[in-house]
């Protein structure tokens, strides 16, 4: 036979015949076979989608899938990410994360303003929680400011446990102020701020400039 | 009865293939055992066949057809009809083939070649051989010698009867590289075969 192109030809028409002979079924294969996919189906009816993911095909390889799989994660911390970013930051996780700042600055006394959500920031008249800390030791701290109209009553510092920490957190309007704290009914600086002089009462006092990113 | 072993005197392009109709797969579907041993009956010779001819040890083709079925059946739930049955099962056997090779290839140690698993056939100088098993057996040996990503296509168009379009379903390999990959697998066929009984 004349062998044409894309055809077999004779010889490996002849190799065909061969192979196309059918292996007969040994005795007691088939029930052997039932039996045990019987068996397996009882006890595992969970998915196997190996035989049935393109993944399983040569076209996709496993590496393929692994990393396929690798890339979605990638993208999606990237995306959840971003989506944080842009999402407003509530008052607790603000207040933790001044909390920390401060536990790893070892700040002996210092400001730590905090920023409101976005509304809040956009809006010029908004309050932002703002704390202020106070590390010494004394019987009574107290905050004054323009912000309170320097009253050495209105905002007290309460001390945490078995420390020498104090601290008060309140609303405060964007911008600049001018503060200090009454120890001991002392007036004193904060040693973490800029000072300037408050036009007031002619004293020099602590700056803090709220709702500066 | 099984199956007894058959030669067609002339080969076809594409030789019948035994099928089974919905209401068989559909009753092995809902769990009825009966009816996935008919399944069985049905296309556990040309499973072997296959397996024979794709698995570097052909040994373990009994064992590969085994779990061939056993993952037919896990999976029979899922199966859509829109498929054709052997596509779908050849695609399990081919995933189950190239796995058992994979394996092999790792368990042989490294100075042991391609050849020593060919020696699993019979020796053409047996002096008990019979001409028939002489050839059958130096098919074999050549067919070995096909890279089995060539091989595998081979067996599906040429053995099995698979058209092209469904190779690719059951492969996903494109229709140009499967010709392609054909081709390649007769030549080297024609080439060992022709350059023994000729030359």
């Amino acid at each position: 036979m004349a062998e044409r192109r894309g055809e077999p030809g004779e010889i490996v028409e002849r190799a065909l015949e061969s192979l196309r002979a059918l292996p007969p079924a040994g005795t007691g294969t088939i029930a052997r076979i039932v039996a045990s996919a019987a068996r397996v189906r009882a006890v595992d009816t969970s998915p196997n989608d190996d035989d049935l993911l393109p993944f399983a095909s040569p076209r996709w390889p496993r590496w393929w899938a692994l990393a396929s799989l690798a890339a979605a994660a990638v993208i999606g911390v990237l995306f959840v990410g971003v989506w944080k970013s842009m999402q407003p930051r509530t008052a607790s996780s603000a207040d933790a994360d001044a909390a920390s700042t401060i536990a790893a600055g070892g700040a002996r006394s210092t400001v730590v303003p905090i920023m409101g959500s976005r509304e809040a920031a956009d809006a010029a008249a908004a309050l932002i929680p703002t704390q202020f800390v106070f590390d010494g030791r004394a019987r009574r701290v107290a905050l004054v400011g323009d912000f309170n109209n320097w009253d050495d009553r209105a905002t007290p510092l309460e001390r945490e446990p078995a420390s020498t920490l104090w601290s008060v957190t309140l609303p405060i309007q964007r911008g600049r102020h001018i503060y200090a704290f009454l120890v001991d009914s002392t007036w004193t600086v904060d040693k973490r701020a800029p000072v300037a002089r408050d036009p007031d009462f002619g004293v020099t006092g602590s700056v803090i400039i709220v709702g500066r990113p | 009865m099984r199956s007894s072993p058959s030669v067609s005197p002339l080969p076809d392009r594409e030789p019948a293939r035994p099928t089974v109709d919905s209401t068989l797969v559909n009753r092995a579907k809902l769990g009825d055992i009966q009816a996935f041993e008919v399944i069985v009956e049905r296309y556990y010779s040309r499973c072997m066949r296959f397996a024979q001819g794709m698995l570097r040890d052909t040994t373990d083709a009994d064992d590969v057809v085994q779990e061939t079925f056993v993952r037919l059946y896990r999976a029979l739930p899922r199966y859509e009809e829109r498929q054709r049955f052997d596509s779908w099962l050849f695609r399990i056997l081919g995933n189950c083939c190239r796995t058992a090779n994979l394996l092999q290839q790792r368990h042989e140690s490294a100075d042991v070649s391609d050849d020593s698993v060919l020696q699993t056939l019979h020796s053409p100088d047996r002096p008990d051989a019979t001409f028939d098993q002489e050839w059958g057996d130096d098919v074999r040996r050549a067919l070995a010698e096909v890279p089995e990503y060539n091989r595998e296509i081979f067996l599906l168009h040429y053995v099995e009867g698979f058209s092209y379009e469904e190779i690719e379903r059951i492969t996903g390999v494109r229709q140009s590289a499967l010709k392609m990959r054909v081709k390649r697998a007769s030549d080297h066929l024609r080439a060992r075969l022709t350059r023994r009984y000729r030359g």
